[in-house]
């Protein structure tokens, strides 16, 4: 009986983290990475949207009219709950930086800025762990 | 007498050495050129610019227009006609005489037997050239003949400017008292406004004299006269005491005693004098005329950089300055004579400010600084460091809407780029040059884009290629 609410909840939480809901900006709830843990980044891209968990059309370069980037970030070996960040970078000045939560064992989550006049140019995201450490810089242009 | 008092104080060192100086050159210019066209030629061209002068003081738009056209056009004039005589002057001298020279033969010679000698030949109407030199040396201006090397006496140059003797046409050269050398060939004068029944025999003698210290008793083969040659002059001699005067003035024998030596003096002395006043009249009209101001607006040069810093950025490019001084010297300065210079040796890295005084900024001499705007200059340096730094490509444009960019390679992914410590802290990444989206087509491909270096005070290390290339792929919306 435990096995099965135990199931459940778990179930749940993918469930939900799979869904996008979450930007993952809200209090930390869980302990800082563990530097000797295995956390693998399996993917990480770019893109236009993100439907049910997963990104859609994925590039390097976005129309301004799209609206909306997103970086999607897939991780491995999650020992525990732990925290990453998104620096979202437009010619080396910072203009976001968003804090997500990882989830044992594998978690999938992203983060997305809303694209202005001015935002036309070089762009790029640095994921980072809790650690500081510079995981993966993703580099993509916002274009006509 | 305060003002009086004011002059003496603003009165510096380097007025004074000016003026002596300008007096000196004045008058050895005097001194070499006297007796000369040239000379003459100068004193018009110096009449010219004083009427010149009064013309302009008067109001005479059109006279002073062509007074000066003259003076102009006249100055270069007496360089091609005058050529001959400038490098005679210039030139064939040593720069002893040029400089300082009143040349005196210590080493007496006979000059009883030389002056009996060259009157008995002008009697006999034998034509004779009798050198004697003076401390110069004269072997470079003279050629040819014979050594002698005999005791002078009136038979001896009787005999060799005898006409049948085969050295008679050549110069005898005299040393002390020993004739050394007969048959010599002298040069000849080249100027053109020697009278014309002066023959060869006095063009070689004034060409010698020209030249050297030497003088030259010249004996007429026609008229049976004798003349003196000495430095650009040519005399007739009248008498043997007369001559034999001349030589002793040579020698320094009796120079105090001379009449025409205490002429001379004078003479040289009265040229002295109006060469001291005339350029202290000069000096005074141009340096202390009515007080003028004007302002510069000058760049300012930096020095002594410490090689590993750089100057990121500097609060003004130009400093104006205010400078004070006589009409005509601030009419003739011109803006590249007006500089300043801040000396970087002690500065450090980050912000060092300057003040602009006298001391870095430097004038044409008479000109006085009186205000600077503005007083000080701030520099900010930094270390010159290297730092290897990511390369981005700055897409723009448009893709056609059913492609997307799925993959872009480029190569070097990293380049060392070179600048200021503080600058490349604040850059993690080197953008390419705008690429147009539109130039990419379906599927792979690949291009070249150039680096953009932002601020331009960044540099790519050496063997960074300027160049990048990209390699893309795209793919067809889903």
């Amino acid at each position: 009986m435990f096995c099965l609410k135990w199931f459940i909840a778990v179930f749940i939480s993918a469930c939900l983290a799979w869904g996008g809901a979450s930007h993952a900006q809200g209090p930390a709830r869980t302990a800082p990475l563990n530097p000797d843990a295995k956390l693998v980044l399996v993917q990480a891209l770019v893109s236009e949207d993100i439907k049910e968990g997963i990104p859609q059309a994925a590039s390097l370069a976005f129309s301004i009219s799209a609206g909306k980037v997103y970086c999607y970030t897939l991780f491995d070996g999650i020992s525990e709950d732990t925290l990453i960040y998104h620096h979202w970078i437009f010619r080396d000045r910072p203009s976001a930086r968003i804090r997500l939560t990882l989830r044992a064992p594998r978690w999938a989550t992203y983060s997305s800025i809303q694209l202005r006049e001015a935002d036309r140019g070089p762009w790029r995201v640095e994921i980072v762990d809790a650690g500081g450490r510079i995981l993966k810089t993703l580099r993509f242009s916002v274009t006509d | 007498m305060e003002s009086i008092l004011h002059f003496f104080s603003s009165f510096r060192w380097q007025d004074v050495v000016d003026i002596g100086l300008n007096s000196y050159i004045l008058f050895r210019f005097y001194v070499l050129f006297r007796g000369t066209y040239v000379f003459r030629v100068l004193i018009g061209l110096t009449m010219l610019w004083f009427f010149q002068q009064i013309a302009v003081y008067m109001g005479l738009i059109v006279t002073s227009w062509v007074v000066q056209g003259i003076v102009a056009v006249a100055a270069l004039i007496i360089v091609v006609v005058f050529r001959n005589e400038i490098r005679t002057v210039l030139q064939a001298r040593n720069f002893k005489t040029i400089l300082w020279g009143f040349s005196v033969k210590k080493q007496a010679a006979p000059v009883d037997v030389i002056a009996n000698s060259a009157f008995e030949l002008a009697r006999r109407r034998h034509g004779a050239l009798i050198v004697i030199p003076g401390e110069e040396g004269t072997d470079e201006h003279i050629q040819g003949g014979i050594a002698w090397n005999g005791d002078i006496s009136k038979e001896m140059l009787l005999s060799i400017f005898f006409p049948d003797n085969p050295v008679h046409d050549g110069a005898a050269l005299i040393d002390g008292e020993r004739i050394t050398r007969v048959g010599a060939i002298l040069p000849l004068s080249r100027r053109d406004d020697l009278p014309s029944h002066l023959g060869t025999r006095h063009r070689a003698a004034l060409g010698l004299s020209e030249a050297s210290d030497a003088i030259v008793v010249v004996v007429s083969e026609e008229r049976g006269e004798v003349s003196l040659a000495k430095g650009s002059r040519l005399r007739p001699i009248a008498s043997r005491s007369k001559l034999a005067q001349k030589l002793e003035e040579h020698f320094g024998i009796a120079e105090s005693q001379s009449p025409q030596a205490t002429k001379e003096k004078v003479e040289i002395a009265t040229a002295a004098m109006v060469s001291l006043l005339f350029i202290t009249g000069f000096w005074f009209s141009i340096s202390q005329g009515l007080e003028t101001l004007i302002s510069f607006d000058v760049p300012i040069e930096y020095q002594n950089r410490n090689p590993n810093m750089e100057i990121v950025q500097a609060s003004v490019n130009t400093v104006r300055l205010n400078l004070s001084g006589s009409g005509t010297l601030i009419k003739s300065t011109r803006p590249e004579q007006v500089r300043i210079r801040l000396d970087l040796a002690s500065a450090a890295a980050g912000a060092n400010s300057f003040p602009i005084t006298g001391s870095n900024v430097s004038l044409p001499p008479g000109l006085v600084l009186k205000d600077v705007e503005p007083p000080d200059v701030v520099v900010e340096l930094d270390l010159t460091v290297r730092k290897e730094l990511p390369v981005q490509v700055d897409w723009v444009g448009r893709l056609p809407e059913n492609l997307l960019l799925a993959e872009v390679v480029i190569e070097p992914q990293v380049v060392g780029v070179i600048g200021g410590k503080r600058i490349l802290e604040n850059i993690s990444t080197i953008y390419t040059e705008k690429v147009p989206l539109d130039r990419l087509r379906e599927g792979s491909g690949s291009l070249e884009a150039g680096l953009t270096l932002q601020p331009a005070s960044l540099k790519l290390a050496a063997g960074t290629s300027e160049k990048i290339s990209i390699k893309y792929m795209t793919r067809k919306r889903e």
